[in-house]
């Protein structure tokens, strides 16, 4: 019985980062090159440990260059560590390769910033969609064309007919950005991550995209890990915060703990910097 | 409220239309605008991509493109007609009278000189000054928006996007204009460096009288910077009025929308609401209130009539047909099954 209960225990733990690294190397400028020095190495993530269970989602708060998208593309095996492990659903990201990488490849899935520089302007929004599909040779055509219809329908893309054969010039950027998410999820992933999918969104509308990721990672019981310069929009999305600054990660917990009593001086002056909706 | 000097205001813009010809027809970009601003009055115009606030910003300095013409409506400024005045006064007006901080401004320095022989130049060419008189100037204004004036003899690439803006805002100060239009000054930045230059614009308002023109789409910003606010919509203002005013007792549906958009970490709130839709074809733009298709309150008259902006509070205009309903519009709006009628966007 114990042994079974900490089995699922373990089980419950889609992700585990310890130790995480990751150093560049800038390649000589120059004038570096004539004095002959090595430019210093930048530390855009230097030793970054947390873990996430299934269906929790963390927010990764941070200032431009601390290093969130960097941990983020490690975390999705797009970069290499320098050092450190990243343990996904039980491997570890550094041996997957063959079937395993592919499998992983389906199970962890990447929201992009820039909806327009996500989906390939000449496909069709049906093409873009079912391309993962196509990819992983999953269904007949009419099984495929039926799971495009579906996730298009559950990112509220409707009449669903409207969209299959436009392309992305035709639709407005929170619309592609609900084909990316509808991409994202048509392999039935346990791991989404969202790099600021909503800053390149007029404000009107974003509330609208947030509102789908989350109900979409509460239905599908997605882990979730969310990056975004506003606390503002992490406090609404996700349930643990991460605060990184210089490649670490020097606050984690609880959302509501994080925000309403910060420990770390940075974490503070990240709170102050969000602009208050009141007037002075 | 600010600047009540008595002797009018500095900036009156009455009735502007500014359109582009594109290839599909005439965009009426800016529709029918009016507002006036005071001596030393910050204002903050806002609204979503596309509803005419960088326009509105370059007809009053009259930097509009090749395909763009003040087509009615006057602009004075002054006492003068900034609309009809020939581009040789124009050119006199601007950099010393009117300053812009354009758009995606950390692009507009130039990236093969230092930013203190840029400063120069503005000084010298287009302000008289002398040389060494100019210098101090530079180092005058770098103090005031807080650079070290040693950085100077930097490049752009040199500083941070928070620091290029910064050198921009000064730029702009460089002559001492009766006006800045600064439009999306901090929208490229991350948080804690747009709270930098945020200050620093908060620093300048308390120490000079100048007036600011300041366009974005975040309402936040208007709140901290800016003393008055015009929300635009598809080329029209559709609601003007105090700061106070307008975020604590908004009419507009559209504004009303906007505060349910906007996540607030002081007082969170347990569903955002977004304003689903398009704004109209300004080719060929609608009939009546041009907010219609997206508003969830809309009756048949606003499809048909267009609703003058009218006085609901001292100084306080509104251009909606149902300001009379506003406090159920209020509750309503509050209410996420409100605005789920239309398509998302
Ligand atoms: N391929 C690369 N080569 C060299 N340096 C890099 C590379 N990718 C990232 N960096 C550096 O690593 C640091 C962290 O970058 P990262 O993109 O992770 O930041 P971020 O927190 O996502 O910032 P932002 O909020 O601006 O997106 C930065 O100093 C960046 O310049
Ligand atoms: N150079 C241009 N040629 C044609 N149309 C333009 C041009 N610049 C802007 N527009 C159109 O004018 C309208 C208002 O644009 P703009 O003033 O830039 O709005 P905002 O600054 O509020 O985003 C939009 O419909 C836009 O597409
Ligand atoms: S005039 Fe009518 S459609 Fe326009 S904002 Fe008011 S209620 Fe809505
Ligand atoms: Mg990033
Ligand atoms: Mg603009």
């Amino acid at each position: 019985m114990a042994a079974r209960g900490a089995s699922l225990n373990s089980a419950d733990i889609v992700l585990s980062v310890r130790d995480l690294k990751k150093h560049f190397q800038p390649r000589r400028g120059f004038m570096a090159a004539l004095r002959g020095g090595e430019a210093p190495v930048i530390k855009a993530v230097d030793g970054v440990s947390f873990e996430l269970k299934r269906g929790q989602s963390l927010g990764i708060a941070g200032e431009s260059g601390s290093g969130k998208t960097t941990t983020a593309r490690m975390l999705l095996k797009l970069v290499e560590p320098t050092g450190g492990e990243v343990v996904f659903d039980g491997d570890s990201l550094r041996d997957l390769d063959g079937p395993d990488l592919k499998a992983f490849r389906r199970k962890a899935q990447l929201m992009f910033q820039n909806p327009y520089e996500a989906l390939n302007p000449r496909f069709t929004i049906f093409r873009s969609v079912v391309e993962p599909l196509l990819i992983h040779a999953i269904g007949s055509p009419q099984e495929r064309r039926q799971r495009v219809v579906d996730a298009l329908r559950q990112v509220h893309l409707e009449p669903v007919e409207h969209y299959l054969d436009k392309h992305p010039h035709h639709l407005s950027g929170g619309q592609l950005q609900r084909v990316v998410l509808a991409r994202a999820l048509i392999l039935n992933p346990i791991f989404l991550v969202a790099d600021e999918p909503v800053s390149m969104l007029d404000v009107s509308i974003r509330a609208g995209i947030l509102n789908t990721i989350k109900e979409m990672s509460q239905r599908l019981k997605l882990t979730t890990l969310y990056i975004s310069h506003d606390l503002s929009l992490i406090q609404y999305m996700c349930d643990m915060t991460a605060v990184m600054y210089q490649g670490r990660i020097v606050e984690l917990g609880p959302t509501a703990q994080v925000i309403s009593d910060p420990q770390h001086e940075y974490t503070r002056a990240l709170i102050a910097a969000v602009p208050m909706l009141e007037p002075r | 409220m600010m600047a009540t000097t008595g002797r009018g205001p500095l900036l009156e813009v009455v009735d502007l239309k500014t359109y582009y010809r594109t290839r599909r027809g005439v965009a009426r970009a800016v529709d029918g605008v009016s507002f006036t601003l005071a001596q030393g009055q910050h204002l903050g115009l806002i609204g979503e991509s596309g509803s005419g606030k960088t326009t509105t910003g370059r007809a009053i300095i009259r930097v509009l493109p090749r395909n763009a013409e003040i087509v009615g409506g006057q602009i004075l400024f002054k006492g003068r007609d900034l609309a009809r005045l020939p581009e040789r006064d124009m050119r006199d007006l601007r950099w010393r009278e009117i300053a812009m901080v354009p758009q995606a401004s950390m692009g507009s320095l130039d990236p093969v000189y230092r930013l203190g022989d840029q400063m120069l130049e503005v000084l010298v060419n287009r302000g008289g000054y002398e040389r060494s008189a100019a210098r101090d100037r530079s180092k005058e204004l770098f103090g005031l928006v807080g650079l070290d004036a040693a950085r100077l003899d930097n490049y752009p690439h040199e500083f941070s996007g928070g620091m290029r803006q910064r050198a921009v805002i000064a730029m702009a100060l460089a002559l001492d204009p009766a006006l800045i239009i600064a439009d999306e000054p901090v929208t490229a930045l991350d948080v804690i460096v747009q709270a930098q230059v945020l200050e620093t614009l908060r620093k300048l308002q308390e120490r000079l009288s100048v007036s600011v023109i300041m366009i974005t789409h975040d309402i936040s910003v208007v709140a901290q910077t800016c003393d008055s606010v015009a929300v635009m919509y598809a080329g029209k203002i559709v609601e003007q009025g105090s700061v106070r005013h307008i975020f604590s007792a908004p009419y507009h549906p559209y504004t009303l929308g906007l505060e349910n958009a906007y996540p607030n970490l002081a007082k969170p709130k347990d569903t955002l609401i977004s304003i689903e839709g398009f704004p109209p074809d300004l080719v060929d733009p609608p009939e009546g209130c041009r907010f219609a298709a997206r508003c969830p309150f809309a009756m048949e008259v606003c499809l048909r009539e267009e609703p003058p902006l009218v006085e609901v509070a001292s100084g306080h205009f509104v251009a909606c047909h149902q300001t009379d309903k506003v406090d159920y519009l209020r509750i309503k709006s509050r209410e996420a099954e409100t605005w789920q009628r239309v398509a998302p966007v």
